[in-house]
Formats: C-alpha cells, structure tokens, sequence
C-alpha cells in the first residue's frame, strides 16, 4: 500500500465526492423544495451523457458551447416535465408518487437504451484526458474538471437560493405552499423553475461523469440510487449536507476500492446506507426532512 | 340477505371457469403459449405475495425481488450441488426469507421507516443480497447457476413445461384460497384498518409493528417459495433476473394494475400486462431490430406511471365499482 495509492485514493475520492454531491443535489431539490421524492434524477444524468456524446460525436460543436447547450436544454426540459408531468402528480397519495416516480425512471432508462443499444459508449474529449501529475500521483483531468464544475455550480445554486429574489421565492413555496401563494406568488412557476434547476443538476453531474465512466443505461438506475443515498445521507432538502454528504460517499468508496473491487464497495456502502436510513434519516447535518408521511 | 348469498356464490362462478379454462391450456395451446401462460401464472402468484404485505398491509416494498431472490438461491444451489429435492428447496427458500422478511419489517418497524425511506431501504437489501449473490464463488457469480436439465420426479425436475405447468396453477389456487382466508381473518382486519390509519389502530389497542411484521413475514415466506418454483420453471438462476429491480417491478405493477389489496386484483393485473408484453413484443419484432425486452420495459415504466396517477387502486376495482353501480342502481 504504497503512500501514492492512498494520497490518489483520498483525492479521487473527494473529487468523485463533488460530483456524487451535485447529482443528490439535484434529488434534494425536488424533494426538499416541490416535496415529490422523485428519484428519477440518475436517470436525467445519463440522458445528459448520452446527449453530450452524440453532441460530440457527430457536430463539430466545441466543448464549452456544448456544454451550455445542454444546460439550457436541461432546464427548459425541467420546466416542460413540471408542467405537462411532475404538476399532476403533486398531490397525489405519497406511496402513488414513488411509484410514479419508479415508472418514470424504468421508462427513461429504457429508451435510452432503445435508442442507444446496450452497448457501452466511450465519450472521449483530447484535453481531458491527459493526466495531471501531483508529485507521483496521478490525476485524471476529466476527474478535476468535473469536480472543479460540479463544486462551482453547488457554490452558485447556494447563491441563487440565499440571495436571489427568485431563490427566496423559491424557498417560500416550499415552506409553506398555500401561504406562498396567497401572498402572490406563482407557486407553479416557482416549482417549475426548481425542477429546470434540478434537471442541471443532473446535466453536471452527467457532463462531470461522461467522460470518466462508459456510458450504458443501467447506468441511470446505479446514479439514481446513488443520488437517492446522498441526498438521504446529506439530508433531504439540504444542499450543503448533500455537498458534505457526496464527499463523504465519495471517500468511501474510493477508500474501499483500493482494497477490493468496486462490487462489494458498493454494496458495503449500500449495507451502511440501510442501517443509517434506520437510524437517522435526518441526515448527517440534521437539517433534512425527517420521516416521510 | 339472500342478494348477498347470491353475490357470494356467484362470485365464484367466474373463477372457476376460468380455472377450467386454465387446467385445459397445455393440451389445447402450442409450446410456446403454454411457457407465457406458465410464467404468467408464476409471477401472478408472486403478485400475489406482494399484495399481502403492500395491498393489504401498504408496505410497498420496491425490493421484493430480495425474497425471490433467495428462494431462487436456495432451491437452486442445493439442487445443483447436493441433489436436494425442489420441493424441499423451495420450502427452504421460503423459509429463509422469511427470516429476512421479519428481519427487515422488525427493524423498519422499530425505527419506524416510512414512506421513502421505506422504500429507498427495500431497494437497497434487494441489491445488496443481489450483489452479495454476484460476487460470491459458491453462489456461481455473475454468469448464475443452470439447473440440470433431467427428468426427476422426486426432485420436481421436468424436461417438459406441462408438470411445471400445473404446479404453477396449484400455486395460484393456493394463493387465492390464502388471500381469501387472510382477508376475511382478524389480521385482514387488523391489516386494513392499520394501513388507513396507524394511529387509530394502535389508540384501538391493535399491536400495529406484530400485524406489519406478520404480514411482511407472511409476505416474504410465500415470495420464497415462488422464487424457488420460478427458478425450477426457468432451470437456471440468474442474480440479476431474481434480484433485479425489475423482478420487484413487476411484481409491483401487476398488483397495483389489477387492484392492490384485492383477492384476483394481482391475477387480473398479470393477465393484462402478459398480454401487453407479448403485443408490445411482437411489435418490436414487426419493426425490425428493436430490442422487444426494452420495448416492454419502457411499457411498464409508463404503465406504472399512468397507474399511480389515475387508477391507484386498480382495475380491477375500477371495473367493479363500474359495473357493481350498474347492476345495484
């Protein structure tokens, strides 16, 4: 167990751990904010990687213009779910949302695979991946990238909800649905906003992971699980808890990976992730939403 | 009074028919036809386990594909390596999970787990079972565990699907009578007043995390035994089929299409998304080239989402109050 090892273990783990973290991010919104535990979010994740490889693929689109492509269309998709979707089911029983939710995912995630086969897919980008060398460690600069942009847009999302009149807004409706909208606000286009917002969430996430990972759909049910597992252990609803929450996860199995397979570190985190939803759904900060209805 | 010993005679009427009509397939039907009925049957069954604990009990577990999972297993692995009988096998199996089964509800009970939480905790025991079945030597890893392909009728192994056939009918039979006889007992009672109304319940003086738990163990033993018959049906054990999401799905949506806490509710709801499996199948087959298993599975998912937003409660119920206000109005 040589010291680069662990140093490179730490490291991938706290970046991997941004990137995990801006994917619950995006479940914490919705589930904090509209209030529909919605675990589809892995699902929005992989759509966002195969978008961005068949971008590249076959346009000569840059980079940096395909990225804003993608969140523009990330968002506007969000908007168009919330109100042709996501609005009817707002009020319905909570079992019936999680199933909803459930279909949602499968139904995605199938047509994805549809349409892109099941054949894993490599999108590769030349100045990503060259390997950034820390001494003796090595690091993937898809890795840094990806961290550096998924912390970026945690940090303005923080923003935009604390000091934004839209933010706070926001946050209003999902304090106190009714009293939000007797005061005036359009509660719809507030939960609609959320949702575009959440939908980039997914899309960083994606970008961040496309060019790490082949790209396959079970993949959309793996992220979601794995965002469900942030945002529960960062605490439904909390944004910083899911940053803190990513990078805790993070380590976790970058830790874990460098003594056995990937396999059964997911599934010793999965055994940890169990017991603590027994014990303390609230989340690590204590800030999320408790026990569901 | 006597309307109501109509409604309760007759009422079986159209059961047993269909029975009839069942017991006479594998002579009249193809291959192939039989095989889709069989499995049909098999899986209906399964719904039927579900809806003990989530119709009747609103334990909506998304991983009961974990109790399958481990019937499958156990029937399969001493089967495979010790020459233990199916029918033992599956007894086992539903035994072992019937131990998870209690394990799980206790402590899902005890830190009173709700809602999402609850059924975030049911996915992941499916997948770390699953995953735990994956990787370990023993359990075949990856690549699962192929039943012999001989004829023995002391360990309910068949060449043919026809044997097969009518255990999996014997066990859909079974499962009725069982949801009958549940529904009308003190726990049905007990189950349907606990699910309307927790706190109700428990102020009545009902012991509403026993009635959970048995229903949840109940639930599970019964799943045990069916996952044994489907990997007994199927002659091979894949980790990936008996504890994937999609197992659990399944079983999930034909309870609630049909009609959760129902009696045929999981029956009625099997029948159709069989039918609409192999229409959506030959479908993708017509179009050339597209991936039917995928076609299919996207159905489901938009089928579970039209479900959970208009018909919660089933078809099946649906139907009925249709036709009950028809003919008492």
């Amino acid at each position: 167990m040589t010291f680069e090892l662990i140093i490179r273990a730490l490291l991938s783990g706290i970046l991997m751990g941004a990137i995990y973290g801006v994917l619950g991010m995006g479940f914490t919104i919705v589930y904090g904010i509209v209030d529909l535990p919605l675990f589809t979010h892995g699902v929005f994740a992989l759509w966002a990687m195969y978008f961005l490889f068949t971008l590249f693929k076959y346009s000569g689109l840059g980079p940096y213009p395909g990225f804003l492509l993608l969140f523009a269309l990330a968002y506007l998709f969000g908007i168009l779910l919330y109100k042709t979707l996501l609005r009817f089911i707002l009020d319905i029983e909570h079992e019936m949302q999680l199933v909803f939710a459930l279909g949602l995912l499968i139904a995605l995630s199938n047509l994805a695979l549809i349409i892109f086969g099941p054949t894993s897919l490599l999108l590769s980008i030349h100045w990503l991946e060259r390997v950034v060398f820390l001494g003796e460690v090595s690091l993937k600069t898809a890795m840094i990238v990806g961290a550096g942009a998924s912390v970026l847009f945690i940090v303005c999302m923080e923003m935009f909800f604390r000091k934004t009149e839209t933010g706070k807004a926001i946050r209003a409706c999902s304090d106190n649905r009714r009293g939000a909208s007797i005061i005036g606000l359009n509660v719809n286009r507030m939960y609609a906003i959320a949702i575009g917002i959440s939908l980039v969430c997914s899309a960083v996430a994606g970008l961040a992971f496309a060019p790490l990972v082949p790209i396959y759909p079970d993949l959309g049910f793996e992220y979601a699980v794995l965002a469900c597992l942030v945002a529960v252990l960062g605490g439904a609803g909390d944004m910083k808890g899911a940053l803190v929450a990513g990078f805790i996860m993070g380590l976790l199995l970058s830790v874990q990976q460098m003594f056995y397979d990937l396999t059964l570190a997911r599934l010793t985190l999965y055994a940890i992730m169990l017991g603590l939803l027994m014990v303390r759904p609230t989340g690590i900060l204590g800030k999320g939403k408790s026990f569901a209805k | 009074m006597k309307r109501a010993e109509n409604t309760a005679l007759s009422g079986l009427i159209g059961p047993v028919a269909i029975l009839i009509v069942l017991l006479v397939v594998p002579f009249l039907a193809g291959r192939y036809l039989t095989q889709v009925i069989l499995f049909g049957l098999i899986t209906a069954y399964l719904c039927g386990a579900w809806n003990i604990s989530a119709g009747y009990g609103g334990l909506l577990s998304f991983g009961h594909a974990a109790f399958i999972g481990t019937g499958a297993y156990a029937t399969a692995i001493p089967l495979v390596y010790y020459g233990l009988p199916g029918w033992l096998g599956m007894l086992m199996g539903g035994a072992i999970s019937a131990v998870f089964g209690f394990g799980l509800s206790w402590t899902i009970c005890r830190f009173r787990v709700k809602g999402f939480y609850f059924a975030v905790s049911t996915i992941l025991f499916a997948e770390v079972l699953g995953s735990i079945a994956t990787r370990s030597r023993y359990l075949g890893r990856g690549m699962g565990v192929p039943l012999p392909s001989v004829t023995n009728v002391f360990t309910l192994q068949f060449l043919s699907v026809i044997p097969y056939y009518y255990m999996a009918l014997l066990l859909v039979c079974a499962m009725v009578l069982i949801t009958r006889h549940v529904e009308r007992s003190r726990l049905g009672w007990y189950l349907r007043a606990t699910r309307q109304s927790e706190d109700a319940s428990s102020a009545l003086g009902i012991d509403v995390t026993m009635v959970k738990v048995i229903a949840m163990t109940l639930s599970a033993f019964l799943t045990g035994i069916g996952g044994g018959m489907y990997v007994l049906a199927l002659r091979f054990c894949d980790p990936y089929d008996v504890f994937g999401i999609m197992f659990s799905t399944t079983l999930m949506l034909g309870t609630l299409l049909g009609g959760r806490g129902t009696v045929y509710g999981p029956i009625i709801g099997i029948a159709i998304l069989t039918a609409v499996k192999e229409g959506l199948t030959f479908t993708a087959e017509a179009l050339g080239g597209m991936s039917s298993f995928a076609l299919v599975l996207m159905g489901w998912g938009v089928i579970l989402c039209l479900v959970a937003k208009f018909v919660p409660n089933g078809i099946g119920p649906w139907v009925w109050n249709r036709v009950a206000k028809k003919t008492l109005v």
